[in-house]
């Protein structure tokens, strides 16, 4: 064999070779948790877009905003009246979550457990509750009703700024090639809230509660987040 | 079921502690209502010649506001003791900058000259006193 058919032998040898090693390095693996995806979420902190980006195959990252239009009517027995107070929380927040995906080597459902660490900017939390008597009262001939009876005001305030969050969850799994489901548990630090109470005509003077209710606050620094969602892989998987 | 889905549940349970270590924002709170309606009130001393106070006579109030003005109980019963009489103005009708309360009081008797006193409460009178003294009748002697 000349060395010319020789070089073209161990070429094509070569060739073979590497053609047989590539069929035998492991299939690239993705990331089962994160894909670049858009996706919408609900939950305990309100309804928001987040944008999905993997980062390699055990890390991700979430970015996104939430809006948290919270309206509850609460009717209760406050001292001797019994009253109706509408209570409005607006927590709106954009955030940034670094993801840690680590059972991603994993085929059962685990490779998509991600936990979570990032924060979010409150760039509005106040809550406001705004009571009045939900019967109307007798004063000899005069009646009056509760609207006129007067409001109780309360405002709770948390300061605009960074808030931590951790969580854990279960991110992308698929629905179909292009929708993936998601579910999230975590919580937001928030800073201590400020509250303050100001009632108007005949319930003025409720301003002696704001310390009762200061206190029934002070443990309203984690804002808990379950979450549920579905995005929209950019890709089909 | 698979592990990971029970753990999903247990992550969705988890949040009901959560959230239910929270205190209810109005617990212990005890709403606090003004029991006086008036916010505006007209002491009467109603007294005769001698400054002596004067019980047995009717108090009639006419005027503009008439239907506003209440005694303290808020009735429109307007009985005299010890010669004082309090009126309160409805608190749905307060005099404003623009808009005083007017109204009268006739105060008449067995044995007087009925008396009748206009008034105007402003929205900066909350309080104001005022005597009314009336006049023995000759018939009345």
């Amino acid at each position: 064999m000349s060395l010319k058919s020789r070089t073209i032998f161990l070429a094509f040898a070569l060739l073979k070779l590497s053609s047989v090693q590539a069929q035998q390095t492991p299939p690239f693996r993705e990331n089962p948790a994160y894909k670049p995806a858009l996706g919408g979420v609900i939950g305990t902190t309100g309804i928001g877009l987040t944008l999905y980006q993997p980062l390699g195959i055990q890390f991700g990252l979430e970015v996104g905003a939430g809006l948290m239009p919270y309206n509850m009517q609460i009717v209760g027995t406050y001292g001797d009246y019994l009253t109706h107070s509408t209570a409005r929380a607006r927590l709106h927040n954009a955030h940034l979550m670094f993801g840690w995906v680590p059972f991603h080597g994993t085929e059962n459902g685990f490779r998509h457990l991600t936990i979570q660490l990032g924060a979010g900017y409150l760039f509005k939390a106040e809550g406001t509750l705004t009571t009045q008597l939900r019967d109307p009262q007798s004063y000899g001939d005069i009646e009056l009703q509760p609207e006129e009876i007067g409001i109780m005001y309360t405002t709770i305030n948390w300061k605009e700024g960074l808030a931590p969050y951790v969580g854990l969850g279960f991110s992308d799994m698929r629905i179909d090639e292009h929708f993936g489901f998601n579910i999230a548990l975590g919580g937001y630090l928030l800073s201590q809230p400020s509250v303050s109470v100001k009632g108007t005509a005949m319930l003025e003077g409720n301003e002696i509660n704001q310390p009762i209710i200061e206190r029934n606050l002070q443990n309203y620094r984690y804002l808990p987040n379950l979450q549920l969602g579905i995005a929209y892989s950019f890709n089909a998987y | 079921m698979k592990i990971h889905q029970y753990l999903i549940v247990l992550m969705t349970a988890a949040l009901l502690p959560i959230l239910q270590g929270c205190e209810h924002p109005l617990k212990d709170v005890e709403v606090e209502v003004n029991t006086d309606p008036f916010a505006y009130g007209v002491l009467l001393r109603i007294t005769d010649e001698q400054e002596n106070p004067v019980s047995d006579v009717t108090v009639t109030i006419g005027g503009e506001d008439a239907e506003y003005i209440y005694n303290l109980n808020g009735y429109k019963q307007f009985d005299v003791e010890k010669g004082i009489l309090i009126l309160g103005i409805h608190p749905l009708h307060r005099p404003t900058e623009t808009k005083p309360v007017t109204f009268t009081v006739q105060v008449s008797g067995s044995g007087y000259v009925t008396e009748t006193v206009p008034f105007t409460i402003t929205a900066a009178q909350y309080t104001s006193t005022y005597a009314i003294q009336i006049h023995r009748s000759e018939t009345g002697l």
